[in-house]
Formats: structure tokens, C-alpha cells, sequence
């Protein structure tokens, strides 16, 4: 029956192209940007359209299933139905889509080599993804916004921008593995303060306290929901003269701090607020019992810029009585090495520990050279991810609630503008293929966008933020405060004031 | 159900063709006067007020810019009015387009009013409103657009009800005048639902479709002022003073309506608004705009001319009238004639507005620091306060990106200026240095600013800049500009020292 489906989808389409001009069989597979020949797709995904080179008028498609069913796609560019697509790829979980792709140029088809993609038997349930989008700046951003983007369609849905909230930063969208309904974010400014959904309510809580040089970033949840750990940062931006960096940011200070939900209380622990280390980048393994984080020896930024390296560490944390250990123990010792472990993201499920490596430095957006590498955490082993990597940055990775699928932010089309893209880890700890974010005409979305791709990640179900009131909540509402406890914060120099990134 | 025409405002009366001529030639010849004040009044006095305004937004000729401006309310006056700005890069053709404007409103309000001189006073308050130099065009198109629509409404009927919200929607909440306008003229029940059912859907469109903004920026103008944080005044007193007028103008009747006393009139709002337009028209921002204006056209000298004339004592100003003394050659024998407020004078630290450090940015274009000048001008377009993008800084962006050999970057703002009326010429010129090294060495600019540029990746918050000045000059001794700004860097920090001693 499948057999019969192939030959009658190639039957029709060599008629349909026969009767048009005459076809030129070309050997090889499409150029198609984005790159999917080969790629590995969750089923249900919104449809992979793709571009043939720009000098193609027309693209002709037939798709067919491995396992049944087949579709046609085409026009300007090769454009699939979304309704067909992911009957098509429901009807495929676990086998292939035969791609077979025509394109017109001066005049003339031209038939091309197939190709395949595959359909994945792990399901990516997520609703979609959520993800700031702002311009690759420097330090002034005008339009900014967190938005969330269904993974099923092509509908974009803005949560929160900044022609609601004027003169604020936000960003730093943070779910509790992947929930709706638990999240925090941060807004910046004169007004700022860091939203935080949990257990159907919502507050706003100002996490700068007396003893505390600054507010809470890189936050992540506990499983449990009632913790939340965060690093306390003074970031200095520097920019180079040559061609080959534009950024480098640095942490004067940074201290990591563990907030009680439930009593608002800032717990301070001496082993991750030192002097002597910049200590930065929490993150609670699957079971809640471990804090991971980046530590590196303080060191005179901007001069010792470079030699600014962060290991990635760990401290036990139990989450009965809020305390944590008093023994960090270095798990990879990376500044020893030459190089900087940076955004620590254990997977759910506690299997696997993905990371970023760069040559120095906390900011690995604005390293080339920085990769995801992958630690298993049951062996120990770790393996650069050569399969998801590209001689550009990759960073800003996260997992699925599943933790089968995880996605990153990358620079590889011009090493400024982020895009995100999907992989899937197999039983063997291979990825797959990474697949770019499907947008409708993807070439003319991706050419023309002048925003990246900031921090995404997967949201279970669609984030429903009630913005009736969110503005004078913003300007004119109240804040809640942290008090801390346990030990005494580092006093940092007096001159070490907090620069926030200003916003216009 | 009977038309009532209302008692207060009586409808003009029929005259012969002759008399109507006659009435009417001197009010054409005081409209057409006014439009020719304006014409002179924006193309020689305010030409940097009108390249302002073009190099702070980016029209594309798209549909994809079109859907996006439609898709908030007054998106329609925000799209016309970019498309008229995109043609002050030509200040005579701006001067004309907003003489143009102005007449065109203070007609169709002159259509409105029995007394003539009541079409004045809300297109000079406009005029002087516009001497804040984020005061957008996109008010005075919106106001003139709901001026043209105010006697379809009066007739409109039932349909109002539809009307006024769609008028919302295009123009944003001067879509409210017409409606007004109507209610006055009739006087009726009809009226008064339609305004009130067209203002719940006004109120419906903002709930469902404008969340994104506060309630403030829908009802009171999303787009008529580019600043963020303030609603102004006489932005505020325009959108009243309609409806004001509309209701006075039934008051002032009998001898009021004569000649002279119209004149009169309208010389004392005339008065007025020249009183307004001292105030609005001149400060240290309309100077630093001046100096702007001409470093964007390579006048040099006219900048040394307006800082000696206008004595700027700003540190924008100051980095302005130094990189004039350098370009003119003179910046060895006469730094010290114009006013210098130490280091930040050369070079500007970075200030988040999109004025503020523009000169700098040319600074570092010249001395061969494209990463500096990129930061600068990226952090200058993203400090539009209307998010809008900009056809200077992207064009110097793009060039920043050759320079840098980032051709795949380039190329994407390359694409953006080909879908402009004005850039897209300078961007095909441009795509030819793409990936051809060759002609960039034989480019009178990229081959120079090539050999200037640093090889060596130094952070400037590692070391003083005096020292990335030494750098660049001993790279390449021909880069006289950092000889030349080192030189007076150190003179500068000399001075420092003695003022303090």
C-alpha cells in the first residue's frame, strides 16, 4: 500500500512537471536553507518549510511517509499546509519523510536527489517555547520583549514588551522546568523587580536587599517550587578594537544566594558568596539535593579580562531545612585546563548535564569558540556535542520536560543575530541533527530580522500573563522584599556600584 | 426624524460667484502666504530639525512595515507621515512637503469654521509644538486627515458608530475630532449614541488588540510624540483646542466675521505663536542639532560657524566643533579658541540618547575604530525612543561590517536599505564590496580606514584611550587624525592637572 502511495505521488508529479517544460534530473540533494536534509523532527512539529537558492522562482515538493500518507508543498518557496504536515508527521513517529524537491530556474525544472528527514518516537510535548527577543546591542535596547511561539503553528504571541513597560528591561524568562503556571522574570529599570508566578498567584519582589550589592539574575527553580537559586552580579561590558570580538562582559563581583519562596528569606551561604571567587550560574540537579555553579577566582577585570575562567562546581543543598553544604566540590576543573565552564543545565530526568566551553569568560554568546558539551551524569564522561556544535557560539541551552529534546541559541548564520534550535538526545546519548525554528519563508523571516533569539525555553502549556493591570503594577505597585539570613554578605568595595543595563 | 441645525454655529451664506471670489481671494492669498512663510521658515531656518527627523526613523517600501504600522492604532498617519519624512534628506523638498502639510490643515479647518481666523490657531500650535524636535509629523497629518473627514461625518449618520472607531484606528484618538465635530454641528440624540458606542469600540479595539500598550499611549497618541515618558502639553492643548474652537466659532458672529476683525485675529495668534516659537525653536539641543546637520553633510566650516556664532558649551557640542577643527585643519592652531570641557570634549563617553554621541561616532569612523563606531551607532539607534530603526546609523553600520569583513551581517542591512526610496542606491553601490577585497583596497575610504584599523584586539577599558590613540598613529603614521587628537588628548589632561593645582 505504501509502495503503491510512492509510485502514484512520483507518478503525478512527473506528470504534473512533464506537462509544465521539460525536467532536468540533477543528481544531487537541494542546497534548502534551512539546512533539515537529515534532521530529526518531534511529530506534530509546525511545518519545516524551506528555501531553495534565490535564484529558484518556484519550488515543487512531494513528501512522502515511510509509514504511510504523503503531502505536496511548493510556491515561492517550498510551503507546507500545517494541518496535512502534522497529520503527516503523526502518521511517521518513528520512521521518515522522503523529501523530493523540484525547483524552477531560467525557465527550466529541475528534479533533485531525495532526501530524507526523520520523525522521532520521543514526543515533544511542550506547548512551545518562550524567548526574549532584542537586538544583538551593546548597551542601549529599545525594543525588547519576552514572547512565546507556539511549536505546533507559526503564531507568535508577545507576553510582555516593552511599549507596555517604557524605560524597563526584562527578560530572563525562567519556568519552573518547563511549567506555566511556576515562573519568574525580571524587569530593570528605575521601576524594576522580578515577577514571579507560583501556585496561581502573582507578586512582584524586589530581590536587592541591604546587605546585597545588587538584584538576583540567572535564576533557577527547585523542582519542588519553593526555592529558587540565583547569582548576584556586577557585569562590566567591554568592547574590542579589532575585527575578531566585539563584547566581552565580566563579573566584578558574583555571588550565588538561595531564596525561600515560602518566607521570602535570602539564605547566604559563605561557601558561594566568597570574596576571592566570582561564584555564578546556580542550577538544582533533577532531584533538588545538588546546586551546580560556575567559580572562578576574582580576578582586575578588565585588565585580566582574559583570564577570567570558571569551573563548574557543586554543593549539596537540602531542601527539608533550606541549608547547604559546606563542602564545594570542583566537578570540572576547567580554569586549570585553559578554559571556562559557563550555564550549567542538568536535565530533568537527572541523566545528563549540558554546558557550555569557551576559551575564558562568563558570556558565551560572545565567544565563538564556545560549544555545548555533554556530561553523563551517571558515568562522568563528558563529550563535546560535535553532532549540535558549528564554529560559532552555541549557549542558552534547555531542556524538555521530557529531557529528550533540548534546545540552544546559536550565532551560525553570521555570528551576531541568536537563532534557536532543536535536537533530540538518543538512548546511546547521541544527538540528533539540530533543526532551526520552523518560520513560514524562513530565508526572507531569518534575512530580515534584527533581533536575536535571547534565553529560550520550553513551555509546557501556554503562558497565560494577565496584563490588565500589569503597568501601574509595574510603576505604581508594590514590592515584596527579601530578608536575609544565615551568614554575613562579602562587603565589596564602596565603588562597585551596580551598572543595569540602561534601557531607552 | 427632522435635521436640527443647530442655533449656535449658522451655516455660511450663499453668495454670487463674484462675491464668493472676491471673499475668498484674500483668505487663499493668506493661506497661500502662510504656506510660503512655512516653506522658508523650515528650509532656512530648520533644516537640522528636518534631518533630524529623517535620520531617526528607516521607511521601507514593504509590505511587512506597512502591516506593522497598521497594526496599532494611528498606524495609518504613522506610515504617511514616514513616508513624508523620508523626503527631508532633501530639505528644500521637506521645507515644502511640511509648508504643504500645514496649508493643507489650516484649508480643511478653514472649511470648518465661519471665521477664518479660527483655521489658525491650531496649526500654529502644532508649529510650535514642533520646536520639540520629538514632536512627530504624525500629529499634524493625523489632525489634518480628521479635519478632511469632520464633514463626511456630519453626514455620516448611523454609521458614525462604525466610523469612529476606524478613525481611531488609522489616525489614533484625534480619530475622536470628527465625531466631536459632528456632535456639535447637530446637536442630536444620533450624535451623542454614536459618539458614545463608538467610544466603547474604541475601548474594545484597545482591550483586544493593543494590550502591549498602556492606556494612556492608545487614548492620548501611540506615535504622535517619540519620547516615552511624557505626554506633552501643547500636544495635549492641540487635540482640545478643536473642539473649543468648533464650539466658539458659533459664538463669534456679526461684526466679529469682518475683515478686519479676522485679521486682527490673526495676527494675534500669529503673535503668539512666534512668542511660542522662541521658546521652542532655540536652545543648546537646536545647536547640537545644527552641528549634527552639517557633520552628516561633510560641512565642516559651517559647523566652526554656528559654534562661533552660537558659543555651544556642551561636551556633544565640543566633540562636534573638534572634529570640525580637525576635517578643516585647523585643530593645531585653533583648539583653544573654542570652548573645551577636557577629554569627554574629544571623545564622548557613551551617553544613552540618539544625539548625544553621534559626533564621537565619526571620530572613531575616521580614526579607523570600526568596533567603537559600531557600538556607538548601534547604541544610537537603539536609543530612538519610538524603537524605530534609522537609514543613517544602519548605513554606517553596514559599512562598519565591510570594513570588518562581516559580509553575511552586511549584507542583511544591505537588504533593509534596498527597500528604501533614498538608501537603496548607496546600498547596490555597497553590495559591490561584498566579498571583493579588491575593491574594498581600491575604495577611496575602506583602503585608507583599512591600513588605520587596529589589528590588535585591545579592550579600551584596559587601557586610557590616549593609549589606543598611540597605538593607532604607530601603526600607520598617516593616520594624522589620532596623531592629532593624542596631541590634544594630553593637552586636555594638562590642563585638568593645572585647573586642579
Amino acid at each position: 500500500m505504501n509502495r503503491l502511495r510512492v509510485i502514484s505521488a512520483a507518478l503525478a508529479a512527473t506528470l504534473l512537471l512533464g506537462s509544465c517544460s521539460s525536467v532536468v534530473e540533477v543528481d544531487e540533494q537541494p542546497e534548502i536553507f534551512p539546512d533539515y536534509k537529515g534532521v530529526t523532527v518531534p511529530a506534530g512539529i509546525a511545518p519545516m518549510d524551506f528555501n531553495l537558492p534565490a535564484d529558484y522562482e518556484r519550488v515543487r515538493v512531494e513528501v512522502v511517509g515511510s509509514e504511510g500518507g504523503s503531502m505536496t508543498g511548493g510556491g515561492r518557496w517550498a510551503r507546507f499546509g500545517v494541518r496535512r504536515w502534522k497529520a503527516l508527521t503523526e502518521a511517521n513517529k518513528g520512521g521518515r519523510l522522503t523529501f523530493r524537491v523540484s525547483g524552477k530556474k531560467d525557465g527550466r525544472w529541475e528534479r533533485f536527489a531525495a532526501f530524507d528527514m526523520e520523525v522521532s518516537r520521543e514526543p515533544l510535548d511542550e506547548f512551545g517555547i518562550t524567548y526574549r527577543q532584542i537586538a544583538p546591542g551593546y548597551t542601549t535596547f529599545s525594543s525588547i520583549g519576552i514572547y512565546q511561539r507556539d511549536l505546533h503553528s507559526f503564531k507568535e504571541y508577545p507576553m510582555l514588551t516593552s511599549t507596555l513597560l517604557p524605560g524597563q528591561c526584562m527578560g530572563c524568562h525562567t519556568p519552573n522546568r518547563t511549567s506555566p503556571d511556576c515562573f519568574m522574570f525580571h524587569v530593570r529599570g528605575a521601576k524594576g523587580g522580578t515577577f514571579i508566578r507560583r501556585e496561581g498567584k502573582s507578586e512582584w519582589v524586589i530581590t536587592k536587599t541591604d546587605q546585597t550589592i545588587g538584584n538576583i539574575a540567572y535564576t533557577n527553580w527547585h523542582p519542588s517550587g519553593n526555592y529558587y537559586a540565583g547569582s548576584i552580579d556586577l557585569v562590566r561590558q567591554c568592547f574590542w578594537t579589532a575585527n575578531h570580538r566585539w563584547i566581552e562582559v565580566a563579573d566584578l563581583a558574583a555571588d550565588v544566594v538561595v531564596v525561600d519562596e515560602r518566607s521570602r528569606e535570602l539564605l547566604v551561604s559563605p561557601e558561594l558568596t566568597s570574596e576571592d571567587y566570582l561564584e555564578m550560574q546556580p542550577a538544582f540537579s533533577a532531584d533538588g539535593t545538588t546546586i551546580y555553579f560556575c567559580r572562578a577566582r576574582a580576578r582586575d577585570v578588565p585588565r585580566e579580562i582574559d583570564e577570567v575562567r570558571y569551573d563548574l562546581c557543586s554543593i549539596s543543598f537540602d531542601p527539608e531545612t533550606g541549608q547547604v553544604g559546606d563542602t564545594v566540590s570542583v566537578v570540572i576543573p576547567a580554569a586549570d585546563n585553559g578554559f571556562s565552564v559557563t550555564w550549567p543545565r542538568p536535565s530533568f530526568d537527572g541523566r545528563y548535564l549540558i554546558y557550555c566551553k569557551a576559551d575564558a569568560g562568563c558570556f558565551p554568546i560572545e565567544h565563538k569558540e564556545a560549544d555545548l558539551w555533554l556530561m553523563d551524569l551517571q558515568t562522568g564522561e563528558n563529550r563535546v556535542l560535535d553532532e549540535v556544535n558549528s564554529s560559532y557560539s552555541e549557549s542558552y541551552h534547555s531542556w524538555s520536560s521530557g529531557s529528550r529534546w533540548f534546545l540552544f541559541s546559536t550565532r551560525r548564520f553570521d555570528g551576531l543575530y541568536g537563532q534557536v534550535y532543536f535536537s533530540c538526545i538518543g538512548d546511546d546519548g547521541r544527538c540528533t541533527k539540530p533543526f532551526l525554528l520552523p518560520q513560514r519563508n524562513p530565508r526572507a523571516f531569518y534575512h530580515s530580522i534584527r533581533y536575536s533569539f535571547n534565553v529560550p525555553d520550553f513551555t509546557s502549556g501556554k503562558v497565560d500573563l494577565d496584563l490588565k493591570g500589569m503597568h501601574r503594577s509595574v510603576f505604581k505597585g508594590k514590592r515584596g522584599r527579601l530578608t536575609p539570613v544565615g551568614a554575613q554578605m562579602p562587603s565589596y568595595a564602596p565603588d562597585l556600584v551596580e551598572d543595569e543595563l540602561s534601557i531607552n | 426624524m427632522m435635521k436640527r441645525r443647530s442655533a449656535a454655529i449658522s451655516p455660511k451664506k450663499k453668495a454670487t460667484l463674484p462675491e464668493a471670489g472676491r471673499k475668498l481671494s484674500p483668505r487663499i492669498a493668506a493661506s497661500v502666504g502662510f504656506a510660503a512663510v512655512l516653506f522658508f521658515f523650515w528650509w532656512l531656518s530648520c533644516p537640522h530639525i528636518l534631518s533630524f527627523h529623517e535620520q531617526n526613523q528607516l521607511f521601507l517600501f514593504d509590505g511587512k512595515y506597512l502591516a506593522e504600522r497598521l497594526s496599532v492604532s494611528g498606524g495609518l498617519a504613522d506610515w504617511c507621515s514616514e513616508f513624508i519624512v523620508q523626503f527631508f534628506c532633501y530639505p528644500a523638498l521637506g521645507a515644502l512637503l511640511m509648508a504643504l502639510l500645514f496649508c493643507l490643515l489650516q484649508l480643511a479647518l478653514f472649511r470648518l469654521f465661519a471665521n477664518y481666523a479660527l483655521s489658525f490657531p491650531v496649526p500654529l500650535l502644532v508649529l510650535v509644538w514642533m520646536g520639540d524636535v520629538d514632536a512627530l509629523v504624525s500629529f499634524p497629518v493625523a489632525l489634518t486627515v480628521a479635519a478632511l473627514l469632520c464633514p463626511v461625518f456630519e453626514k455620516c449618520g448611523w454609521w458614525g458608530i462604525l466610523a469612529f472607531p476606524a478613525a481611531f484606528w488609522l489616525l489614533g484618538p484625534v480619530g475622536a475630532i470628527p465625531m466631536i465635530y459632528a456632535l456639535i454641528r447637530r446637536h442630536s440624540v444620533r450624535e451623542v449614541v454614536s459618539l458614545v458606542a463608538g467610544a466603547a469600540l474604541c475601548y474594545a479595539l484597545y482591550r483586544l488588540f493593543l494590550r502591549q500598550y498602556p492606556a494612556r499611549d492608545v487614548f492620548c497618541g501611540i506615535n504622535y510624540y517619540r519620547g516615552k515618558y511624557t505626554l506633552p502639553a501643547l500636544q495635549v492643548a492641540a487635540m482640545l483646542a478643536l473642539p473649543v474652537l468648533f464650539v466658539c466659532d458659533g459664538w463669534l458672529r456679526g461684526a466679529v466675521r469682518k475683515p478686519l476683525p479676522q485679521a486682527l485675529m490673526i495676527l494675534v495668534f500669529v503673535a503668539v505663536g512666534l512668542v511660542g516659537m522662541r521658546y521652542t525653536y532655540t536652545g543648546d539641543l537646536h545647536t547640537l542639532l545644527k552641528l549634527d546637520y552639517h557633520i552628516r553633510y561633510n560641512r565642516f566650516e559651517k559647523v566652526l560657524e554656528t559654534a562661533q556664532k552660537e558659543r555651544p558649551q556642551s561636551a556633544p557640542a565640543c566633540t562636534a566643533v573638534n572634529l570640525a577643527l580637525f576635517m578643516t585643519g585647523r585643530m593645531d592652531k585653533d583648539f583653544e579658541k573654542y570652548f573645551q570641557c577636557g577629554t569627554d570634549g574629544l571623545i564622548m563617553p557613551v551617553v544613552r540618547d540618539n544625539i548625544s554621541d553621534i559626533a564621537t561616532s565619526e571620530v572613531f569612523w575616521r580614526l579607523g575604530l570600526p568596533n567603537q563606531t559600531l557600538q556607538y551607532c548601534f547604541d544610537l539607534q537603539e536609543s530612538i525612543p519610538n524603537c524605530r530603526k534609522s537609514g543613517r546609523f544602519t548605513c554606517r553600520i553596514a559599512q562598519c561590517h565591510i570594513l570588518d569583513g562581516h559580509y553575511d551581517i552586511a549584507s542583511r542591512y544591505l537588504d533593509v536599505l534596498s527597500k528604501t526610496l533614498f538608501y537603496r542606491s548607496w546600498a547596490k553601490a555597497h553590495r559591490k564590496l561584498l566579498w571583493n577585497e579588491q575593491a574594498i583596497d581600491a575604495h577611496p575610504v575602506y583602503s585608507v580606514l583599512k591600513r588605520f584599523r587596529m589589528d590588535e584586539e585591545i579592550c579600551p577599558g584596559k587601557v586610557n584611550f590616549d593609549q589606543i590613540l598611540a597605538c593607532l598613529y604607530h601603526k600607520n603614521p598617516d593616520n594624522m587624525m589620532a596623531a592629532l587628537y593624542f596631541q590634544a588628548w594630553n593637552k586636555l589632561i594638562l590642563l585638568e592637572q593645572m585647573t586642579d593645582e
